[in-house]
């Protein structure tokens, strides 16, 4: 479809602002692009927090990184990873008009996002049965030094990323029920591109997160 | 010069975070290519041949980009989706990345040199999902500029904070019950006042035995410490480090061999003691 069709012409999906479903398209990637630069840029702060009391309290974190479980953030990693293959499949599918297939991976994705705060929940019970809370509530007696601070950035980095996995599996559990009831096709398929997008980046933010705060001690 | 440091240091953070970007596509095809040869050859093919139904651009001689934005247009469908190897492949090198991050911080490297490999791998894997899960390779020009736009101003964002909190000296304070860090001049000092931590390690006991020595004693040292983080360190007069001393000819009757040991607290702040023992003339036999 071409940009000179008129508006009348335009599948009942394409907005009667919009001069082609094209358009359309290019308009809300570009939006969800522009979300995403929003996104990368606020996890920045967190990284930036990271790096600077890392410089100050350099010994803090050796022995903070210590008390984190290497294998089950090792383990996460991969859910996650698999998850973005499965998001990958789903879209692929979608657009070779396969929707029960496309639906079903899915809610493979969703699945692997609950198996990740299942794990994430067994992290987080362990350090408060240790007494390993975020700031002035940190009691344990692990780590020696600034632990508060450590611990601090540890739990609003991994919550704020797990909150967006929460969030992420809710939107795609509304895709699926999209696409099962045919209002997200291969052609109006902007929707599942756009969610995709937003959970490469939940993806992206664990791929640095993991090895700063598990593997570099 | 702190200041040229600094502009030069920006600079640089800038270049690499250019190079990274006009680079990503290169890294992603590279890191497919070398999971795709581990594979096989049938996985392999997609990177030499376009098969139908797939967007794999050819990275060669690419058409001027008006050209190109007219081919996307008269395309019917907006775009085919990637071969289903593409995918598996790039999953594949994700994961043999996330075995080299984590056997890399097992071999226990010197703490920089780790820190160095795990983010070099971390945005390798990074790469490989931005140019090929998200679809930036071969993806609009709009999408590649907010890209780059972000990570030039994160770029700026980590580089102006790092060289402000690199070039400024801090010292830990006392401050009623709690140790804080306060900004001190370039010695060290800390402003009238503050009172400095005065912290380390209290090492409640050091011995060296025995008390007496003459050539060809082993001297041993021993010291216990409370609120140490690390290893105690001993160190004898003549500077070598260990645990044991063997007093040779070159130690004169008369001189004390002193052992110092020293550790760090966990604000990192060090504290020392030391003990020491006399040289005496060798008894004759008896």
């Amino acid at each position: 479809m071409g940009a000179t069709h008129h508006a009348t012409d335009q599948p009942e999906w394409v907005a009667s602002f919009f001069e082609s479903a094209e358009q359309q398209r290019s308009a809300a990637s570009m939006g969800m692009w522009l979300f995403l630069a929003q996104e990368i840029l606020f996890f920045s702060g967190l990284f930036m927090a990271y790096i600077a009391y890392r410089f100050l309290y350099p010994g803090t974190w050796l022995s903070g990184a210590e008390v984190l479980n290497k294998w089950m953030g090792a383990a996460n990693t991969v859910v996650l990873l698999t998850s973005s293959l499965t998001m990958v499949l789903a879209i692929r599918d979608l657009q070779l008009n396969k929707t029960a297939s496309s639906v079903r991976w899915i809610w493979a994705t969703v699945g692997l996002a609950g198996v990740f705060l299942v794990v994430k929940a067994f992290e987080y019970a362990h350090k408060f049965h240790m007494g390993i809370f975020p700031g002035g509530h940190y009691e344990g007696g692990a780590v020696e030094g600034m632990a508060g601070i450590f611990f601090g950035i540890y739990y609003t980095a991994t919550g704020l990323h797990a909150l967006h996995v929460i969030i992420g599996m809710g939107l795609l559990g509304w895709l699926a029920v999209k696409v099962k009831n045919g209002s997200v096709t291969g052609e109006n398929d902007v929707l599942a591109e756009n969610l995709g997008l937003y959970w490469h980046l939940v993806d992206l933010v664990w791929i640095f997160l993991f090895p700063m705060l598990y593997l570099v001690k | 010069m702190t200041i040229l440091l600094n502009v030069l240091v920006c600079f640089g953070l800038v270049a690499v975070g250019i190079c990274f970007f006009i680079l990503l596509p290169t890294v992603g095809q590279t890191l497919v290519g070398v999971f795709s040869v581990v594979l096989g050859e049938q996985s392999f093919s997609f990177l030499k041949r376009e098969e139908s139904g797939t967007v794999v651009r050819r990275v060669d001689n690419p058409p001027p980009l008006a050209v190109a934005e007219a081919v996307d247009h008269e395309d019917d469908h907006h775009h085919e989706p990637a071969s289903l190897q593409t995918y598996v492949g790039v999953y594949g090198a994700l994961l043999l990345l996330t075995v080299a991050t984590v056997g890399v911080s097992e071999l226990g490297m010197v703490q920089r040199h780790a820190i160095f490999w795990a983010l070099v791998v971390a945005s390798a894997k990074a790469s490989l999902v931005i140019a090929w899960f998200m679809h930036v390779k071969g993806g609009p020009s709009s999408t590649k500029m907010i890209l780059s736009t972000t990570a030039f101003f994160m770029i700026v964002f980590f580089a102006m904070t790092m060289s402000d909190l690199g070039t400024r000296t801090f010292a830990f304070a006392e401050e009623g019950n709690a140790t804080v860090l306060r900004e001190a001049n370039r010695e060290g000092r800390l402003p009238a006042g503050w009172s400095e931590h005065s912290g380390g390690p209290t090492f409640t006991s050091v011995d060296v035995s025995p008390k007496t020595a003459y050539v060809g004693t082993t001297l041993t040292c021993s010291a216990t410490a409370t609120d140490i983080n690390g290893d105690i360190t001993y160190r004898w007069s003549d500077g070598t480090e260990g645990t044991t001393y063997n007093v040779t000819r070159f130690d004169p009757v008369g001189t004390d061999i002193t052992c110092t040991v020293s550790g760090l607290d966990e604000l990192l702040v060090e504290g020392s003691k030391m003990a020491s023992a006399k040289v005496v003339p060798r008894p004759d036999p008896t």
